[in-house]
């Protein structure tokens, strides 16, 4: 049980997490393996039957038009060095752009099947894979995007994920769970992380020892969304990982494996109830606490050793405050996708993957490469995906940010839009997945296109679009949630109000029946002027007038009928 | 799903490549819609499947049922549509579109 431990690392490197020989040994048998099995099914030894599995494991989709590689971004961290691999991969084995998603990951949408030994190879010599980014096994474990660097951080989520990761990676035990299975872990006072719409979402919060984790369980959306309860409080570093063993093993247990829309652990706590359910975790650590010993914990004082937190060089920030004097759009820039950092003088920079028009998330290999460049140049070599399909470079002098912002314009990746309308969230939808109802890019260009002139009168507001009900664009958790169906043949598109990711997580509330995508566009417009109507003051966000007023008022607009009252 | 009917096209997607292919009238898979053969009965479909399932270099070959008006043919459903055509949505020039292969 305790096998993946043999594969902790040695602390190496500034803020990045490296692997060791044994990692890589690891890796590089498990790319012989696939070539062998890609070699197999290429020569008809083996049938597609048989083949889907293997490749499965390996990360390796057939969707609508091709073949997709997603790749593990482990809690969303990349070196540079890794953006500049992915960029060459894209370039070399694909259409010369890659996909990066809502779980912190990157997808190719164009890769050969007889390149997918090649890409993996490549992959395994930036320490990256494929491995669990499919399956019901346990999938890359999710964390702020501003982890290390936020000013509200009670403490660095990054450290316990890689520890999560260790454990989970190949576990013997968790290869055929009922399900996947996704872990989330949030660092700061406020969830970033969307922890609560996740199978296990954890949360550090101060404790006896420093800090300790609130373990949430049973989050998820998909076609029976459930925000996750928060089921253990309090439970102390050494105590996470038996906790955690214990929820996916008694998971593994009596998770539904008869019918796969009741196979989630949020389904499996219905049925069996939260005491019940608690009640046999605690046995089942009486019996699993000693297998985690001491040894467990020394790993993570090393992986926390690597991540130790460092002071960063202080730097004379005045070419920032000239800039901010002398150039509005600089203004308007650091306002919308800059964050003020745990220490004074940096800040981190959000990169807008959302040009207006563009496919949410998509990059090309020349502004991977760019975006690579510039975290060399001024972020300490690290870069991260956010769950909102956006790149951050979390740590930069202030000193650095017009610097920065030149090259983003050069490169057009300086949109200034981070949490306003066209910064919204589309899972690639019949464009690309084989599973869709509905198209999502689409729907996100036209929105992201038609409200640009007024999105800052708009002001912060998520929308969130997925093309079928498995909810992969989260739109249940939007502000605006947009479902694409099919409804007897046409696409149809189905609007909720009222959600939100965080803390206080809450699921949209239904609309009524769906708009044709025309329609759609005519009843947002119809929202947003009921909004701009509405709102209390400038300052009141829509969601912030949607909780206050409740939806009915907005339904009506949606719909183009008078309010009732 | 409803079952399917008649006309319908083959296809199928491309074992290398993941390509969406299209059964020819020449015996031939093709990356093009046009180059379509199409099937007014299903039974005459089903022969025609049964002669071209070659595991070693299709996956998922299946009927698409079509529309034929004024001699053009268009699959019923959107989702064939979006599958002869491409994603529509990728805004990097030169992705837009089938893929050419030769399988
Ligand atoms: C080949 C493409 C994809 C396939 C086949 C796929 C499949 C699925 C399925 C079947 C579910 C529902 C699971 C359940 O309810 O039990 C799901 C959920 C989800 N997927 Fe995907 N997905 C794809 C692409 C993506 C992408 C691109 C993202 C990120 C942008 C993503 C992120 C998620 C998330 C966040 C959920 C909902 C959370 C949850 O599991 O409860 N997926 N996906
Ligand atoms: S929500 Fe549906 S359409 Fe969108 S990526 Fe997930 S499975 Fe595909």
């Amino acid at each position: 049980m305790v096998q993946a431990l043999q594969y902790f690392p040695v602390k190496e490197g500034l803020f990045v997490y490296r692997y060791n020989d044994f990692d890589r040994t690891f890796l590089r048998e498990r790319v012989l393996q696939y070539r062998d099995q890609v070699e197999r099914r290429l020569s008809g030894a083996l049938t597609e039957e048989e083949f889907k599995p293997l490749r499965l494991m390996n990360g390796v989709y057939l969707q609508l038009h091709a073949y997709m590689l997603r790749i593990a971004v482990p809690y969303g961290t990349l070196s540079a060095q890794q953006m500049r691999g992915l960029a060459d991969i894209a370039e070399r084995w694909d259409r010369g752009y890659g996909h990066f998603t809502t779980r912190q990951n990157i997808q190719f949408n164009w890769p050969k099947l007889v390149d997918t030994p090649d890409i993996l190879e490549a992959l395994a010599d930036l320490d990256m894979h494929a491995i669990q980014t499919s399956g019901n096994t346990i999938r890359n474990v999710t964390t702020d995007h501003l982890a290390g660097a936020a000013l509200d951080e009670i403490a660095d989520p990054r450290p316990y994920a890689e520890w999560i990761r260790q454990w989970s990676t190949d576990h013997p035990e968790f290869q055929f769970l009922p399900r996947k299975f996704k872990i989330a872990i949030s660092g700061g006072v406020s969830d970033r992380a969307v922890i609560r719409a996740h199978d296990i979402g954890l949360r550090l919060v101060p404790g006896m020892e420093g800090v300790a984790f609130d373990i949430y369980v049973g989050g998820g959306l998909g076609r029976t969304p459930v925000v996750g309860n928060r089921v253990f409080e309090q439970v102390a570093v050494g105590d996470l990982l038996p906790h955690l063993e214990a929820i996916v093993s008694v998971y593994n247990l009596h998770g539904r494996r008869d019918n796969k829309y009741k196979s989630r652990i949020k389904i499996m706590l219905r049925e069996v109830g939260l005491d019940s359910f608690k009640e046999e975790i605690i046995d089942y650590m009486k019996h699993n606490k000693d297998a985690f010993d001491k040894t467990v914990l020394k790993v993570l004082n090393e992986i926390k050793d690597s991540f130790k937190v460092q002071v960063l060089a202080p730097k004379d920030g005045a070419p920032y405050w000239e800039r901010i004097d002398a150039d509005p759009a600089f203004r308007e820039w650091v306002s919308r996708n800059v964050t003020p950092h745990r220490q004074e003088e940096y800040a981190s920079v959000t990169i807008s993957l959302k040009a207006h028009g563009q496919a949410p998330g998509d990059a090309t290999a020349s502004q991977m490469r760019a975006m690579a460049d510039m975290a060399d140049q001024f972020g300490f070599s690290e870069l991260r995906v956010s769950h909102q399909q956006n790149i951050v470079i979390p740590h930069v002098a202030l000193a650095d940010l017009p610097a920065v912002f030149e090259q983003l314009l050069q490169q057009g990746l300086a949109t200034t839009n981070i949490g306003l309308i066209s910064d919204l969230i589309a899972c690639p939808g019949m464009d690309y997945c084989a599973l869709a109802t509905a198209r999502s890019i689409p729907i996100g260009q036209a929105i992201a296109m038609r409200y640009q002139s007024m999105e800052q009168l708009l002001g912060p507001l998520n929308i969130k679009i997925s093309g079928c009900i498995n909810a992969c664009g989260h739109h249940h958790v939007g502000d605006i949630g947009i479902l694409g169906l099919d409804k007897a043949g046409v696409e149809n598109y189905q609007v909720t109000l009222g959600g939100r990711s965080g803390l206080d997580t809450a699921l949209g509330e239904k609309m009524g029946p769906g708009f044709s995508e025309g329609e759609l566009m005519n009843a947002l417009d119809r929202l947003f002027d009921r909004y701009l109507m509405l709102r209390a003051s400038s300052s009141e966000t829509f969601a912030e007038a949607v909780q206050r007023l409740g939806t009915e008022s907005f339904k009506a607009a949606l719909y183009g009928v008078e309010d009732a009252a | 799903m409803a079952k399917v009917q008649a006309p319908v096209v083959i296809s199928a997607n491309c074992l290398l490549t993941g390509a969406v292919l299209y059964w020819g009238p020449d015996g031939q898979w093709c990356t093009d819609f046009a180059g379509a053969q199409v099937y007014g009965d299903l039974d005459a479909a089903a022969v025609a499947v049964a002669a071209v399932t070659d595991p070693a270099a299709v996956i998922g070959v299946d009927l698409v049922p079509v529309r034929v008006s004024n001699e053009v043919v268009e699959p019923r459903h959107y989702r064939e549509v979006i599958r002869a055509d491409g994603p529509g949505a990728s805004v990097f020039p030169g992705e837009r579109g089938i893929v050419r292969v030769s399988v």
